[in-house]
């Protein structure tokens, strides 16, 4: 039968579990060698491609992450040397390394220009369903 | 259909032995009534010129309650009585010519009641209905299947039961006699031992070769699948012991007596105690810990007696979501724990250490070297050779047999014994910490929970919200595993009290989410709840057949079908291994995607007499879906939601 995760349920009840609290890749992820400058992209053609590599499949079609899978990549992207280093060799356990063969700087750069167009939305205070949640502990 | 019996003179022993069944009928611990006078089955004889089959059923010495066409006093009313003896509410079934006999008794002679005869289309849902209602109900349910190609498909659920030591009754149908058998199809629904074919993932299996021996195998197998670890057991029913009347003295029906628990040794909790009493960063690890209402409650008392977090892996509903000391979420607790106290642990090298999904397979480990890691369990008293459910081994500090619910009361005692009065001064000062921490965690998911909410297709968290928004402030039940979305309601409900939640997945065993969500909604419903299922889309359809049966046995359930048109973890499963071999991760979605044509899960429920909203593409529609969903359900039917969602 099919494995629900490349972890047991149990580790990652443990390992996974802050992942989207880490709010995107965080800077004890990402490499600290990075160029500060993105390269131009075309962010259309990078929404395809955040579709057509399978980005979305883990970090979700906005880039919002969850909690099992993967940190959230937007709004607000790491800067885009982070990012590439981290796509080219990523640190974690669980992110698979995208090498330039199978995805061209061009390309990363069209989704990394994908990513920074995905606009901030509501913050949980600002949505009732969320914004009621009982604070109060046993 | 009648059998032609070879050989013997059958005809003269129904005869003889009739008087005799008919008394231990009468005997019967819980007696039903008898079956209605009816015409005789079967085909028309040619009554022009009587043969001597006939000739000799109408001239010879029949008695009033035997005759060539009629039998009134079948062994099956014996194995009725057996059942409802032990106290089975239910049985599932789907039907199946060699245990047509008992199936026949059930309904007619025990009156369709305790055991009441639920039907499903698949033996794979009948199977899964057991695994979900022993989470729900506490108790086991009866299957039974037919041979071979009937426990062939009911497999998958009682390995499912088995991995989640939950207890199950199987009844397998069995023509053990083959000078009995028709020719034909009754061969290959006989094996000469059909219980091998599952004899890896249950306690105990027996094949009865006489009606007295099904009791008394009725009651063993019982009692052992309902001694801890809970696990399945089977019983063959013969289909001759079945069909054929009862044979002497009355048969006796042997006293059930569940069996206690294995407690853990006293001197072995009272180390216990003293090590989480002089511990500075002590957690708990609950896995499979807490079987019912009281052991939650003896795991709170335990927790607070000491200000200590409890990491709850969501098989049981072992803690409540809303404690302070819920510590589930929090990461640093295993690597900082001087003291781990494992409850029912399936797989404690995977909690305290890990193998990362990378070529070189490196085993990594999450606790210091120095810490004590004590591990309370019942699986300690069995043992399987195949199936690998137990897990890589790891050799604890404690290693400790027993059954951890039955043992929290004595090692409370024990703490208590040992706590000192400064140790319990520390308490007001870790349960502040403990109280920031949780409103912190919690703000925090909200923050996260926040981000794509608008998203199309719809983005997990508001898919729960919405859900949790309107049910709230009702009493219900979660039948349904959470990881699927993040355990958001985990993180975000509160499921406090035992029944909130029933999510043990088992074996992983795709395909029986469904129709394991039923049978706990089935408990559900009996305690005077109506339930709610996340069911993700390609376990769905795998045995959607098990929506008719919520429908016919009018079970209120709602299911949430959380349409990612993927089987989505394998999808992640192959991008990884084509960005691996660094070739085409583009084409990972070959095989994993469920699409062109979408499937419309709203109207398969309709099809199967399920209400059905949906598909649901925009965050704004659902809140209506599910209210009107909501409605249904609260009348007692099921109803069903097509949610298109995010992947995770």
């Amino acid at each position: 039968m099919k494995r629900p995760s490349t972890m047991t349920l149990l580790a990652l009840a443990i390992a996974g579990s802050a992942l989207f609290g880490l709010h995107g890749v965080s800077a004890q992820t990402a490499p600290a060698a990075a160029p500060a400058a993105a390269p131009a992209g075309d962010a259309a053609r990078g929404k395809v491609d955040f579709m057509g590599y399978g980005c979305y499949e883990c970090h979700g079609t906005l880039g919002q992450g969850n909690f099992t899978t993967a940190p959230r990549l937007a709004p607000h992207p790491l800067p885009y040397g982070a990012l590439s280093a981290y796509v080219r060799r990523p640190s974690g356990n669980n992110m698979p390394s995208f090498s330039e063969k199978i995805l061209p700087d061009k390309n990363l750069a069209d989704i990394y220009a994908y990513l920074s167009s995905i606009p901030a939305g509501k913050t949980g205070e600002q949505i009732p369903l969320l914004s009621g949640t009982n604070m109060k502990s046993k | 259909m009648a059998k032609k019996q070879a050989g013997v003179d059958r005809r003269a022993f129904l005869a003889g032995v009739a008087t005799a069944g008919a008394g231990a009928a009468a005997a019967a611990v819980t007696p039903a009534a008898a079956a209605p006078e009816g015409p005789p089955a079967g085909p028309p004889e040619k009554l022009a010129v009587p043969g001597p089959r006939l000739l000799a059923a109408e001239t010879g010495d029949v008695s009033s309650d035997v005759d060539r066409w009629h039998v009134r006093n079948p062994g099956s009313d014996y194995m009725v009585d057996a059942l409802k003896h032990v106290g089975f509410d239910y049985i599932t079934c789907m039907p199946g010519s060699t245990f047509r006999g008992i199936h026949e008794s059930i309904i007619n002679y025990g009156g369709n009641s305790k055991p009441e005869l639920l039907s499903c289309v698949h033996e794979e849902i009948s199977s899964a209905m057991g695994f979900g209602y022993a989470q729900m109900a506490g108790k086991p349910m009866a299957i039974i299947v037919h041979n071979t190609v009937g426990l062939q498909h009911a497999s998958m659920g009682i390995y499912n039961a088995f991995a989640a030591r939950l207890p199950m009754l199987i009844l397998v149908g069995n023509l053990a006699d083959g000078a009995a058998r028709r020719p034909g199809v009754e061969w290959f629904h006989t094996a000469t031992d059909v219980a091998q074919i599952v004899r890896g993932y249950v306690k105990y299996d027996s094949a009865p070769a006489s009606l007295q021996m099904f009791g008394e195998e009725v009651m063993k197998a019982t009692t052992m699948a309902m001694t801890p670890p809970y696990e399945p057991t089977l019983v063959m029913v013969d289909g001759d012991l079945a069909e054929m009347p009862m044979e002497g003295k009355p048969l006796p029906l042997p006293k059930y007596s569940p069996v206690r628990p294995p407690i853990a040794d006293p001197a072995a909790l009272a180390d216990v105690a003293k090590a989480l009493v002089n511990a500075q960063s002590p957690v708990i690890l609950a896995d499979r810990a807490a079987r019912t209402a009281a052991g939650m409650a003896s795991l709170i008392q335990l927790a607070e007696l000491l200000q200590i977090p409890v990491v709850d892996f969501g098989n049981r509903n072992n803690f409540p979501t809303n404690h302070h000391l819920n510590g589930t979420w929090d990461r640093t607790l295993l690597g900082q724990a001087d003291v781990i106290l494992g409850l029912e642990l399936t797989d404690l090298f995977g909690v305290l250490g890990d193998v990362p999904d990378l070529p070189d397979r490196e085993t990594i480990m999450r606790v210091k070297p120095s810490t004590t890691v004590i591990s309370i369990n019942a699986m300690y008293l069995v043992g399987q050779g195949n199936y690998q459910d137990q897990s890589r081994f790891y050799d604890p500090t404690m290693p400790i047999a027993g059954d951890s619910e039955a043992s929290l009361p004595y090692l409370i005692d024990a703490v208590n014994r040992a706590l000192t009065s400064e140790r319990r001064a520390q308490n007001p000062t870790r349960e502040a910490r403990f109280r920031d921490a949780f409103v912190k965690r919690r703000q925090s998911d909200l923050a996260a929970c926040a981000v794509g909410w608008d998203a199309s297709p719809i983005s997990v968290p508001r898919m729960c919200a919405e859900v949790y928004a309107q049910i709230k402030n009702d009493d219900f039940s979660l039948v349904s595993g959470t990881f699927y979305q993040g355990s958001i309601q985990n993180r975000l409900w509160d499921l406090d009290k035992y029944y909130h939640l029933s999510a043990d997945g088992g074996a992983y065993g795709v395909g029986s989410g469904l129709s394991a969500a039923v049978g706990a909604a089935l408990a559900a419903r009996d305690q005077g709840r109506y339930s709610i299922n996340f069911n993700g889309d390609g376990d769905f359809m795998v045995a959607p057949g098990a929506l008719w049966t919520a429908s016919h046995h009018k079970i209120p359930l709602l299911t949430i079908v959380h349409n990612n048109r993927a089987w989505h973890q394998e999808t992640m499963h192959l991008q990884r291994m084509a960005a691996r071999r660094e070739r085409e991760p583009e084409h990972a979605k070959i095989g994993t995607l469920i699409g062109d044509p979408n499937i419309n899960y709203a109207k398969t429920a309709e099809a199967l007499g399920v209400h059905g909203e949906g598909p649901i593409t925009q965050p704004e529609q659902l809140g209506p879906a599910l209210a009107r969903a909501l409605k249904v359900v609260k009348n007692g039917m099921p109803a069903l939601v097509d949610v298109v969602s995010q992947g995770r």
